[in-house]
């Protein structure tokens, strides 16, 4: 009986999977019962399957890249992560605060209009980066006090590049300190 | 006819009805802002060089003129080479209808109808339909449109397939916008529906032969409705999104087609347009358009990349868009803040994916590599519920009413 950890975006879901000739038997969580599966492989990415006493066949598409999983059932993307034991605990006491704000794609900065140590309200316009021939306006994602800038109008950014540093409001005196730690990480 | 300025003066010569607007070629700041005030706010500011949503920027009252002369100038420059922007009358509540034309050397020129492309996001067409619901209870407009269309066509002298753009204003009144001067991306609803081949036409016409369908000739069967497969991000303002295309499953059934510029392992990189696919579905109705296209947008999947798929569907399902009540301003009015409603993963998915960790780590795995067949990924479909129902079986068949 191997045990799998999946991250389905809000919470950790335990799957434990055995094999019992053609059959699968599936634990979820910490559910008493087992579930069924009947499973067939059809193909490169592609899965036909049965379980319970569901009247349904489910066909699905999967794929992976890294520990993503990818799953197309029932006309839907279904997206998990596979992940370790160990991270998982971790995860849960981890409060992860991001202050930087990272181009969405590649482009040239066209325009700022804030500098160092402005406040800005939350969805105020910070700077546009033209991608595409089109001008994609940058807005801050809450309220704060621009901390840095990283560039300056002409320059070409890559996409999840850090093009400023924008702190909390609420939270300015402890975010000072973890920020100075989140910009080490990011070096 | 590219350049919109030079378009306008002609249609004007044509009396094909244009907005009101200034269209002289300054492009002097105070100049402009004069011009605005003269035909009213809210005014539109577009790039004189091309199309596509670039350099186009709405201005509802003259304290945002500045910034939007300003960008849209700094837009139109990137895109095109020249700077060079119009100004013209906004009309609330649009709708975006053009007219196919094709134009011999012989001077003759036959329309193929209209398409309505009025469901956009940042000026760009996502869904396109052939007939215009607008003109279900109008069919008078859509002869005068036509018309309209054949004398823009032969004020220039065209030649080629080509499309004349109207902006419609709610009370049926309709104005030139542009002429696009090639083959469109949504061109191929008008040859479902009129079964006419522009392409063939397109090169027949380039090497001299005369249009063979007239006019009385052309008509339309059915519905057509187009949606564009783009690789974006609706819930980010509809960014453009990179990534590696893992799997595929793309929908295969009569009176759908799919022009798909892409495959399984390909890198969808942000240096081009963003577009994936074009998907087609031709019906009697456009009820049963609507439903052929959310079927089909069901078993439609990229994985490993955004899409829009999702989105489309939505937008299909939406009772507004079911009534027909299609303009411009259809997704800013109804999906400006619209999330995608990621539910926990159902347990088919859970189970799916551990059967495949199981399967990809080897423990006396049985392949079955047969992939023929497998176009339906729907567990709700009807026919599985189907019962006691037999096709072709004139006992059931005969249950229904003689009409």
């Amino acid at each position: 009986m191997s045990e799998i950890l999946f991250d389905d975006g809000q919470s950790i879901r335990k799957v434990r999977v055995q094999r019992q000739g053609r059959k699968f038997l599936v634990k979820i969580d910490d559910n008493e019962e087992d579930v069924i599966v009947e499973a067939q492989r059809r193909g490169q990415g592609r899965l036909q399957l049965r379980y319970g006493n569901s009247p349904s066949l489910y066909k699905c598409v999967l794929a992976k890249e890294g520990t993503d999983r990818f799953i197309f059932v029932g006309g839907r993307i279904y997206k998990l992560q596979k992940v370790e034991k160990k991270v998982a605990i971790k995860k849960e006491d981890e409060e992860l605060i991001d202050f930087d704000l990272t181009s969405p794609m590649p482009g040239k900065i066209v325009k700022i209009l804030v500098k160092v140590g402005d406040e800005v309200g939350a969805k105020d316009e910070l700077l546009i980066v033209e991608a595409m021939k089109m001008e994609n306006r940058i807005l801050a994602p809450y309220a704060g006090r621009v901390e840095a800038i990283h560039f300056v109008v002409g320059d070409q950014v890559r996409q999840g590049d850090v093009l400023l540093d924008l702190i909390p409001q609420e939270s300015s005196e402890t975010a000072t300190q973890q920020n100075e730690t989140s910009n080490e990480t990011l070096i | 006819m590219g350049d919109k300025v030079a378009a306008r003066k002609r249609m004007i010569e044509a009396d094909v009805p244009i907005i009101p607007g200034y269209n002289g070629g300054s492009q002097s700041y105070s100049f402009l802002k004069k011009q605005a005030h003269r035909i009213g706010f809210p005014v539109i500011i577009k790039a004189s060089g091309g199309g596509g949503g670039k350099g186009m920027r709405i201005i509802q009252d003259k304290k945002e003129f500045k910034s939007a002369y300003e960008a849209a100038r700094r837009e139109a420059r990137a895109a095109f080479g020249v700077p060079d922007i119009y100004i013209e009358k906004y009309i609330d509540n649009p709708r975006h209808i053009e007219i196919q034309i094709l134009g011999d050397n012989q001077g003759n020129v036959v329309h193929l109808f209209e398409r309505e492309c009025s469901i956009q996001r940042r000026y760009q067409k996502i869904i396109e339909e052939t007939p215009s619901p607008f003109f279900e209870r109008r069919p008078q407009l859509r002869e005068t449109m036509g018309e309209a269309a054949i004398n823009a066509a032969k004020a220039v002298g065209y030649t080629n397939a080509g499309t004349v753009e109207f902006v419609v204003s709610s009370d049926g009144s309709f104005y030139f916008l542009e002429m696009n001067t090639r083959l469109q991306v949504e061109h191929a609803i008008t040859e479902a529906t009129t079964g006419i081949d522009l392409v063939k036409w397109q090169i027949r016409i380039a090497s001299g032969q005369p249009l063979t369908p007239i006019q009385d000739k052309i008509t339309q069967y059915g519905h057509a409705l187009e949606v564009r497969i783009y690789a974006e991000d609706p819930q980010n303002n509809f960014l453009p999104c990179a990534g590696t295309v893992l799997e595929v499953q793309f929908p295969e059934s009569p009176g759908v087609r799919h022009d798909a510029g892409f495959q399984a392992g390909d890198k969808i990189s942000t240096y081009y347009d963003p577009m994936l696919a074009k998907l087609i579905v031709h019906s009697e109705s456009r009820q049963d358009s609507i439903r052929k296209m959310a079927f089909a947008l069901s078993n439609y999947a990229a994985l490993g990349i955004t899409t829009n798929v999702e989105f489309l569907r939505e937008v299909l399902a939406h009772p507004a868009f079911k009534r027909g009540w299609t303009t411009t301003h259809f997704i800013k009015n109804y999906f400006s803040n619209w999330t995608s409603v990621m539910d926990k993963a159902p347990i088919e998915a859970l189970l799916a994916a551990a059967v495949f960790e199981a399967m990809e780590n080897g423990a006396g795995v049985e392949m079955n590599n047969e992939v023929n067949g497998y176009t339906d990924v729907d567990p709700f479909s009807p026919w599985k519920y189907a019962g006691k129902w037999r096709v072709g079986v004139k006992r059931i068949l005969s249950k229904f009413p003689k009409s």
